[in-house]
């Protein structure tokens, strides 16, 4: 209806009314503009009315403008304007009444207010004046009015004799418990099309199923002793998700009837098969819901509300190792289940689960909901062994006791033999899978806190450590150099390794202190020094006898003092050699002592 | 340590219901015991009051964004993440837990798209960072010349195996150097910043008279380019860009 209002506000009719050329002479007359509604009480909620405008005096050819409706208070226009011109001679003058009729429907029960329309006519205004309502709360399922009853005016004065009526099964049900919300049609007379909702109430708090209504569910029911012919237009599963008061908004349909005539036989001639649209409106619906208790009510509450039985079983009872077993579960009663969730398994973890299929249906049963729900697991058993599995449980709502109840069937044995067939999936054997993630924990204080840290590139230890080794190339090059001329210097060579040599030979010498072979650490001392002066003469030590060595040294410009304690060493040692008992183990210490010394005083003068 | 003595000294003075300056980690280990006792608003509170004594350490940062996510903060927990990977790279646990604050995310941007091996080349450099690249960088430098040394200080030294080690050593060095580089570029070569705000438009120009080009959300990372006044140009990873108030966001 809402879509196809006529305009509103500044809703203009454009009527033209071609008067008869003598009526030209009565256009001066003194027009009058009048409102009023039709009938004018015990108007109710649901029932349509008509509000006519009536003008009456001469309006030749004129345009009709009314505008105002948009500012109807609790009212809404449902169809029209239907105009109507009569005209009447009467003692050589003619009169003429036009009037415009408009359908309007009570929004809510209450005041409802007409307003003052201007009704402009061949450009100029004329005003009517306000009209107000009283619009009454409509009693369900009783018949509009007696008036009605006679079967002569529908409540509209339309002439319709039929209502609607919305019923709910329950007034007052627990939070997801379903209640059927039915509308029908009630009449003494058959229509001439189908009924068609024109309004949509909202029912956001509610889960919602339509259900397809035929026919042929009509019946006849006697109403104030008359016989109604009940016909079902809308028939809605709700299920309630809050709880509180809730209001259902009436329910607006148009029905086109056939156009009752009087008994005139003329005009029942001409009106035969004309039809006419009439509205009717259901009454406003309250449900109550009440909130599901939290006492008693387990963490795995399935959702569901209402009667329900479960029955679960396997597809067999014995199987082999990774073969698949269907585990059904079934529950079936009266309520809602389509969003439920499926009963708890507790499978071990020998077994694999996949997800359930799901099917469900419903059906309703003298007027009740009966729904029917099916999950069908796949098992997977890993191991071979007996497996008991652990009672499929469902919680639900029992809205007959108004408490929770646990359905808990047990399983029958399941027998599982070693098969041939391979583990379907790496999953199997307890893996070990991540449930939730969460943020990994804060950390303890390590050492201390740092303050602004550089990068390591940013410290002078970094820049002296990588530029460090540019220090050893030319000291790697000095050495390199130096051992080269070394190399070709074998002499200068010799002579530089002169005293190291000698003092190599001397420590070995003073390991032997200790020894009784006093002859060997004697002559380990007297080699050390010749050796030590054929090096620094680059000559070879068999060949350098004690004489020659002392002619080297005195070439060399070495004092006499020196070379006379060099040759006096020598001497002592080559006595101790021959005569060992000439050598005591003190001797021996002093005589090491000097040869170092005399090495020392003859590198120094060199 | 002038400066810890300083820091002591301010956290003290700061204290105002205890007579004794609190050492900087008491003041650390007070925010994890808030934290373990579920008093998030408190611990936040400890870690930033040592962050503004402009102590920088990784552990901080990272307690501080675990904190800042558990009060639902989520563009301040990423930006302390960020902000403790780009002070420690090697810590796995930062880099996780940016990545599942990261997926909390209302923009989801699409990185550039990078080839497998670049990838695992990120990888590794973030699991050995930029300090460990350094030295390893002066360890090679210290062979070659040691290797050099030796040959130069023993004359004719120098022998074919010689010559391969030091060229191994020299590509080596080079593979180094150019990955410590790369790694310090990705980390400290572009500025970046976080969105803290929950809505933020990124408009055309550095003022609020200038049109909308789109829409970011809390915790997107971006890249800064340029900077005027209160605005900042920022860029997204899918090449986006534009220009968003600085207050609107956390600089990394």
């Amino acid at each position: 209806m809402s879509g196809r209002s006529p305009r509103r506000g500044t809703a203009a009719v454009v009527l033209v009314v071609a008067l008869f050329a003598a009526a030209r002479a009565q256009s001066a007359e003194r027009l009058e503009v009048r409102a009023y509604i039709q009938p004018d009480f015990n108007i109710t909620e649901t029932q349509t009315f008509r509000l006519m405008l009536e003008i009456k005096g001469g309006a030749s050819g004129s345009e009709v403008t009314v505008s105002g409706l948009g500012q109807l208070e609790n009212l809404q226009v449902v169809s029209g304007p239907a105009s109507h011109v009569s005209m009447r001679w009467s003692n050589g003058r003619q009169s003429s009444k036009t009037q415009l009729a408009y359908t309007l429907l009570p929004i809510a029960a209450g005041p409802a207010t007409v307003p003052a329309l201007t009704v402009k006519i061949g450009g100029r205004p004329y005003t009517t004046e306000a009209i107000r309502i009283d619009v009454g709360r409509s009693t369900a399922g009783v018949p509009p009015r007696a008036g009605s009853a006679q079967g002569s005016a529908g409540p509209a004065g339309d002439g319709a004799d039929l209502f609607i009526r919305a019923r709910l099964g329950k007034t007052e049900v627990w939070v997801g418990e379903s209640v059927p919300l039915s509308v029908l049609l009630y009449s003494t007379q058959s229509f001439a099309g189908r009924p068609s909702l024109t309004n949509d109430p909202a029912l956001s708090s509610f889960w919602i199923e339509d259900i397809e209504v035929s026919p042929q569910d009509s019946f006849n029911t006697k109403i104030d002793g008359r016989v109604y012919m009940a016909v079902p237009q809308i028939l809605k599963i709700l299920v309630p998700q809050t709880s509180g008061e809730i209001e259902i908004e009436p329910f607006v349909m148009q029905i086109p009837v056939h156009v009752r005539s009087s008994g005139d036989p003329f005009e029942r001639f001409f009106s035969f098969g004309r039809t006419q649209n009439v509205v009717r409106k259901s009454q406003r619906l309250t449900l109550n819901v009440r909130p599901l208790p939290t006492v008693g009510r387990m963490d795995d509450f399935s959702g569901a509300v209402g009667v329900f039985t479960l029955k679960v079983g396997l597809d067999r009872e014995q199987a082999t190792a990774n073969e698949a077993v269907a585990l059904t579960a079934t529950v079936e009663g009266e309520g809602f289940l389509r969003a439920v969730a499926a009963p708890i398994l507790d499978p071990p973890p020998d077994i694999k689960v996949f997800d359930p299929k799901v099917s469900s249906s419903f059906r309703t049963v003298r007027g009740k909901l009966v729904s029917r729900k099916t999950w069908e697991w796949i098992l997977i058993p890993l191991a071979p062994g007996e497996l008991q599995l652990p009672p499929v449980r469902f919680q639900y709502f029992d809205t007959e006791s108004g408490s929770y109840k646990l359905a808990n069937v047990d399983l029958p044995l399941l027998v599982v033999r070693q098969g041939d067939a391979a583990p379907e999936s790496p999953l199997a054997g307890g893996e070990i899978q991540l449930q939730h993630r969460d943020l990994a924990f804060i950390k303890p204080l390590g050492d201390r806190l740092q303050e602004r840290v550089p990068r390591a590139h940013q410290r002078t230890a970094f820049l002296t450590a990588l530029l460090l080794p540019l220090a050893w190339a030319p000291l790697a090059v000095l050495v390199g150099r130096h051992r080269a001329r070394m190399q070709r210097n074998l002499g200068l060579a010799r002579s530089r390794k002169a005293r190291s040599r000698a003092k190599q030979r001397l420590r070995r010498s003073a390991k032997r202190l200790d020894e009784g072979d006093s002859a060997v650490f004697h002559e380990e001392v007297a080699r050390a020094l010749v050796t030590y002066v054929a090096d620094r003469f680059d000559r070879a030590a068999a060949g350098l006898t004690y004489q020659l060595a002392d002619e080297l040294l005195a070439a060399q410009g070495l004092v006499e003092p020196l070379r006379q304690r060099f040759r006096s060493c020598l001497e002592a040692c080559d006595l101790a050699r021959f005569v060992p008992s000439s050598s005591a183990p003190e001797r021996r210490s002093e005589m090491l002592a000097e040869a170092r010394e005399l090495i020392d005083e003859m590198e120094r003068s060199w | 340590m002038v400066k810890r003595m300083a820091v002591m000294l301010m956290l003290g003075m700061a204290c105002v219901s205890s007579s004794e300056a609190q050492a900087p980690e008491e003041v650390f280990l007070e925010g994890n015991r808030h934290y373990e006792d579920g008093r998030y608003a408190a611990a936040a509170a400890a870690y930033r009051s040592l962050l503004r004594y402009q102590i920088r350490d990784p552990v901080l940062e990272y307690n501080l964004a675990n904190t800042e996510f558990r009060l639902g903060n989520l563009g301040q927990a990423i930006l302390h993440y960020e902000r403790a990977r780009r002070l420690d790279p090697t810590d796995r646990d930062i880099v996780a837990n940016l990545e599942f604050a990261r997926s909390f995310r209302h923009d989801q941007v699409e990185p550039e798209p990078q080839m497998a091996i670049v990838r695992w080349v990120h990888a590794l450099q973030d699991r050995l960072g930029p300090d460990r690249q350094a030295w390893g960088v002066v360890l090679l430098v210290w062979l070659i010349a040691a290797l050099n040394a030796r040959c130069f200080s023993r004359p004719r030294a120098w022998s074919a195996t010689h010559g391969w080690l030091l060229g191994a050593l020299l590509l080596l060095l080079a593979v180094s150097s150019a990955s410590w580089y790369t790694t310090l570029e990705r980390l400290d070569g572009r500025r970046s910043a976080v969105v803290l705000d929950q809505v933020v438009e990124v408009l055309a120009g550095p003022g609020h008279n200038n049109p909308a080009l789109f829409t970011v959300h809390e915790g997107l990372g971006l890249w800064i380019r340029g900077e005027r006044d209160e605005w900042l140009q920022v860029s997204l990873p899918n090449g986006l860009h534009g220009w968003i108030a600085k207050d609107a966001v956390g600089e990394v």
